[in-house]
């Protein structure tokens, strides 16, 4: 009962700094320059070429410039248009490439509400290719990141002072956390393609470019991802969010330790102990609904957790570090099977799950 | 002409094929421990390693590449347990002589070189634990 209360309490401190603040006034976003970052819900309709309905959530950059904008990739690339009205974005149809084949995209109208939160749009594609023409619709349902609308002509979201809490990053860690998402993305793919050539799995002459194309991404993004968390920790040297990306961002580099180290980005994202805790109990909730598990898995009722409730206890070094002996995330059972969680994750599965539970707040 | 192209299926592969069943984590069991020391040595080698959790299917290969798959977790789990886990598998690169003998006696030991599905659900799990 005390926990849950206190759970309320944490959460609600968590949210408290994001409740929405947009506009009473009308917002025009055909004046704006700057680049938002929206959550936005994809909904592809593929039932006329026999495939499914898929939803899929993303974040998503739109810059705007005064008049004119270009959306973030939803899916069939970015694109940009200009602004017929105050917040109606027009986007020009559009052939793209959609391998093996192409889709020509009908034009649309990105509609944003006048309180600057949220925007909807719907385009149909009409696709060709060798293994067939088929046609079928993409619908946007987008809300934005931030806790407020921008700052008029704002290159940023950063307020000019910063409250303590360091909460007010969102749009910026959205961000980053989005180009964190594509590099582990690439260094994932590296890695088990590079596996597979070693063990004889792919060819050569396969392997090399898809092993060179991951290696141009990680090349040109991972300093990007860099200067934004360093951009961040610098206003918030202890926030949750960007020192535990970092820590997976130096994980799959295999940098693992001193304070620029695995181990030192996670003890000090574990410093802030009821995110945290709350952090570990929404990835456990997201996991039971993500499985259809009927409750908990738990080692009274199920041999291979009891088994891996014993191994984790006893294989507690990685790298060359007993996990147990860092620094933070011992206190409690919440933070250190977050602890475990992070460590024995692969980078791009925790950054996925973050981004599930970073999403659940964005929303809220 | 079959009884000869199974020959040379064997002679590709190298390898010899073990079932055996294991005691639980720690110390390794004869059959474990032979694939220990012929992966140790990077040469082809598959296990299935009986468990009283479960099924484990275990390769070495001369590319010192180790896999291990969850074909069979025990009846008694619960169905999203086994949907989270039962055909999963990763895959651990090392070097000669540097095989980490934690892949086949641990669930988690080493994981931390390895990719694949089968250790990110096992990560998931690890969030269960206390």
């Amino acid at each position: 009962m005390i926990r849950g209360a206190l759970c309320i309490v944490i959460l609600f401190a968590l949210i408290v700094p994001v409740v929405a603040d947009y506009s009473s006034q009308p917002w025009s976003w055909n004046t704006y320059t700057g680049t938002v970052t929206w959550w936005v819900t994809v909904t592809e309709d593929q039932s006329a070429c026999s495939g499914p309905v898929l939803t899929n959530r993303y974040s998503v950059p739109i810059q705007f410039n005064a008049g004119s904008a270009v959306m973030g990739d939803v899916g069939h690339g970015s694109a940009g248009g200009t602004f017929t009205s105050e917040n109606i974005l027009h986007i020009d149809g559009r052939t793209v490439a959609d391998p093996p084949g192409e889709s020509a995209l009908s034009p649309y109208d990105v509609q944003f509400s006048p309180d600057c939160s949220a925007f909807t749009a719907k385009y149909t594609w009409a696709y060709t290719g060798s293994d067939g023409n088929c046609e079928g619709s993409t619908s946007l349902s987008g809300k934005i990141a931030s806790d407020s609308c921008p700052s008029s002509s704002a290159a940023t979201l950063i307020p000019t002072v910063a409250p303590a809490s360091g909460e007010y990053l969102t749009s910026e860690i959205a961000s980053a956390h989005e180009d964190l998402t594509t590099d582990l993305g690439s260094r994932l793919d590296r890695d088990v393609v590079t596996s597979m050539l070693n063990n004889g799995w792919i060819r050569k002459d396969t392997a090399d470019p898809i092993i060179a194309g991951d290696t141009a991404t990680i090349n040109a993004i991972e300093p990007k991802v860099e200067g934004e968390y360093q951009a961040i920790l610098a206003k918030d040297p202890t926030n949750f969010w960007a020192n535990s990306d970092m820590a997976e961002l130096r994980k799959s580099q295999g940098i693992w330790d001193g304070s620029d180290g695995y181990f030192g980005y996670m003890d000090k994202a574990l410093s802030n102990t009821n995110i945290a805790a709350d952090t570990a109990k929404t990835i456990r909730d997201n996991i039971v609904a993500q499985y259809n598990l009927a409750q908990w898995p738990d080692p009274s009722d199920s041999a291979f957790m009891d088994r891996l409730e014993r191994d984790v206890h006893s294989d507690q070094d990685v790298h060359g570090t007993n996990i147990q002996s860092t620094s933070t995330g011992t206190s409690s059972s919440d933070t250190l099977s977050l602890k475990e969680f992070l460590t024995f994750g692969s980078g791009k599965s925790v950054a996925d799950a973050f981004t599930d539970v970073f999403k659940k707040l964005a929303y809220q | 002409m079959f009884l000869s192209g199974i020959v040379l299926l064997l002679l590709a592969a190298g390898c010899s094929s073990n079932t055996g069943a294991s005691p639980a984590s720690g110390n390794p069991g004869p059959e474990q421990a032979a694939f220990i020391a012929a992966a140790n040595d990077c040469k082809d080698m598959n296990l299935t390693d009986n468990e009283d959790i479960g099924t484990f299917y275990l390769t070495s290969s001369q590319g010192c590449v180790f896999t291990k798959t969850l074909v069979h977790l025990n009846d008694s789990e619960m169905q999203g347990m086994k949907t989270m886990l039962e055909g999963t598998n990763m895959t651990c690169s090392y070097t000669q002589g540097n095989f980490d003998s934690r892949w086949v006696t641990s669930l988690v030991g080493g994981m931390e070189y390895c990719n694949g599905d089968l250790k990110d659900a096992i990560a998931k799990l690890t969030i269960f634990t206390t």
